[in-house]
């Protein structure tokens, strides 16, 4: 017979190890795994050598790869300055019952983000394809010209941006949903009172609002560097990262170098720098809205 | 009063005019998988003069959707039922045993939320190909299941903390195991957020793609989002059977979320912000 306290260890070790080594199995070793690849210049078949850091030189000098990580940062920037502020916008109106049919709104806005990345993708890109473009009908008609086309997605110095308007598109109902969550949460009754003692809807929303509503910002800031750093489908699915790797993302290049030219080591090289950038992005949106919650809070 | 008025009328016209920008796309979609191909061809922007519902059934086996269609409620379904159970399972050891492993367990798990996940494709497809399993379903569930994980055990282990201890004590003093205490008082208790993790786990595993793209090759073994992008890709000519195909692949999120709207938001929301 076990003891009680073997049985509660045993008991403990069934409830979490299963988890647990699927977890380090599946996600944790491949990364560690990967940092490592990327120091060989193994190419998927046979032997390989360390090289050391020889394929970060390579990709310091790489021009897709900055291209790649530009496009990276407009998605972050298009997530941070387009879903965020227009996510809570519309969750402000929302909750502040500036406007009815609250519910109507919300599960609209939603909408998007229950639809796979690859059907929007496919939707998107016939939208503003050349061809049957639903939007090349739309602005022919409104410009008067017959057969208009929309020069954009052929065009590699604007193609980026269509596509971060998807990304907006698809994901601003999603920070709705967050803010309007954290709206929730706000303090009711101090609302009220400010209101009774004559303060304006902007004092409200300046003095009251934004300082309560700082660690859901910092939040939401973090989760769109995270996600604009994950995206691979959207691209994949729109333009394979052409025309001429224009629109190629840092997940997309890896894919490329790795899966369709075979160079394992750089493709590897290219994932840890996904890594490191995450987290040095990451680390230092917290640390910059960190200071701006400290300079808040001194202030009050 | 006046400038109230055209504040409140520009609000509004704001909200339905975004309304229309996220509606309208959708429900081109929806009318343009109704149409001959001709009639998209000819203008694209106009509605349906008949509703040609062969669309539906030449995506169906011409593009292979229902093959797909199987696979991806294999997929979603086999991965969500292991990660509903082990989310709880490891949910409770975490929540409710007071050991200090837990701690360092549940930080690496939280880990997870925020790793890029395409720098874990290239060895995850040396594992799998090492393990014999790539080119089967287990190389897509095995995956799915372990990438659940940090959400699901996240979302378990607040649950099953809040439970009141008492209960389970009482059944300790009964002589009964932990095991049973699972099984026999956790699980049914944790009903309500077995349905939250069951649903966002069933919408993400169904709206995958790089996982059964990547790790399977035969054609038997693909999934919708996989398929649509083969078949159904931006160079498609056949553009009415490629509109009811998409949507083919989404109605079923869709008619999901009307129908568990409340659980599916608070599920998301809550991962979100933690993560």
């Amino acid at each position: 017979m076990l003891t009680r306290e073997a049985n509660k260890r045993l008991s403990y070790i069934i409830l979490v190890v299963p988890t647990l080594t699927l977890f380090l199995l599946f996600v944790i070793l491949p990364i560690l795994y990967s940092f490592f690849l990327g120091m060989t210049d193994w190419s998927g078949y046979g032997a390989f050598k360390f090289i050391g850091l020889q394929n970060f030189r390579v990709l310091f000098a790489d021009r897709v790869f900055f291209i790649a990580l530009r496009n990276n940062i407009y998605f972050i920037l298009a997530s941070t300055f387009g879903q965020i502020p227009v996510g809570f916008f519309i969750a402000y109106l929302l909750h502040r019952k500036l406007v009815a049919g609250r519910v109507f709104f919300e599960s609209m806005f939603f909408l998007p983000m229950v639809v796979s990345t690859i059907v929007i993708a496919i939707l998107w890109s016939n939208i503003f394809s050349p061809q049957i473009g639903a939007l090349s009908v739309f602005l022919g008609r409104l410009l008067g010209k017959r057969n208009y086309v929309l020069p954009w997605m052929d065009n590699p110095n604007a193609a980026i941006f269509p596509i971060c308007f998807v990304l907006v598109w698809k994901y601003s109902g999603f920070y709705m949903l967050i803010y309007l969550s954290a709206l929730q949460k706000l303090p009711q009754d101090m609302i009220e009172a400010a209101a009774i003692d004559g303060a304006r809807e902007s004092q409200i929303f300046f003095r009251i609002i934004i300082p309560v509503l700082w660690t859901t910002v910092q939040t939401t800031i973090v989760l769109s560097i995270s996600g604009s750093m994950r995206a691979f489908d959207l691209v994949f699915a729109m333009t394979r990262g052409g025309p001429a790797h224009s629109t190629e993302l840092l997940a997309t290049y890896m894919y490329n170098k790795t899966f369709e030219v075979y160079r394992y080591g750089y493709g590897s090289a290219i994932s840890t720098m996904i890594v490191v950038i995450s987290v040095l992005l990451i680390g230092s949106s917290m640390w910059l809205t960190g200071i701006r919650g400290r300079a808040e809070r001194a202030r009050s | 009063m006046i400038r109230k008025i055209a504040v409140h009328t520009l609000l509004y016209l704001f909200l339905i005019g975004f309304a229309f920008l996220t509606l309208y796309p959708l429900f081109w979609l929806f009318t343009s998988s109704f149409k001959t191909n001709q009639e998209i061809l000819l203008n694209s922007l106009a509605l349906p003069t008949t509703l040609h519902f062969q669309n539906y059934s030449e995506a169906w086996s011409l593009a292979r959707m229902g093959l797909f269609a199987r696979n991806s409620v294999i997929y979603a379904a086999s991965a969500t039922v292991f990660t509903v159970l082990l989310s709880v399972s490891t949910g409770y050891g975490l929540g409710k045993f007071r050991y200090r492993v837990s701690g360092v367990i549940y930080s690496i798990l939280l880990l997870g939320l925020i790793i890029p996940i395409h720098a874990t494709l290239i060895p995850l497809f040396l594992l799998l190909k090492t393990i014999r399993i790539l080119d089967t379903m287990a190389a897509v569930i095995l995956p799915y299941i372990a990438f659940a994980m940090p959400l699901g055990t996240f979302l378990a282990a607040t649950y099953i903390r809040d439970i009141p201890d008492e209960m389970e004590e009482s059944a300790v003093i009964d002589g009964c195991g932990y095991l049973r205490i699972y099984w026999n008082i956790i699980l049914p208790i944790a009903r309500p957020v077995m349905m939250t993790i069951m649903i966002i786990t069933f919408l993400n595993n169904w709206n995958e793609f790089i996982f059964v793209f990547l790790f399977t090759s035969s054609l038997a073994l693909r999934s919708l989002s996989v398929g649509l992008l083969m078949f159904a890709g931006p160079y498609t000519k056949n553009y009415a059977m490629q509109f009811a195909a998409m949507v083919i692949a989404s109605l079923p999120m869709i008619c999901m979320y009307f129908v568990f709207r409340k659980p599916m938001v608070k599920g998301m929301v809550a991962g979100a912000v933690k993560g």
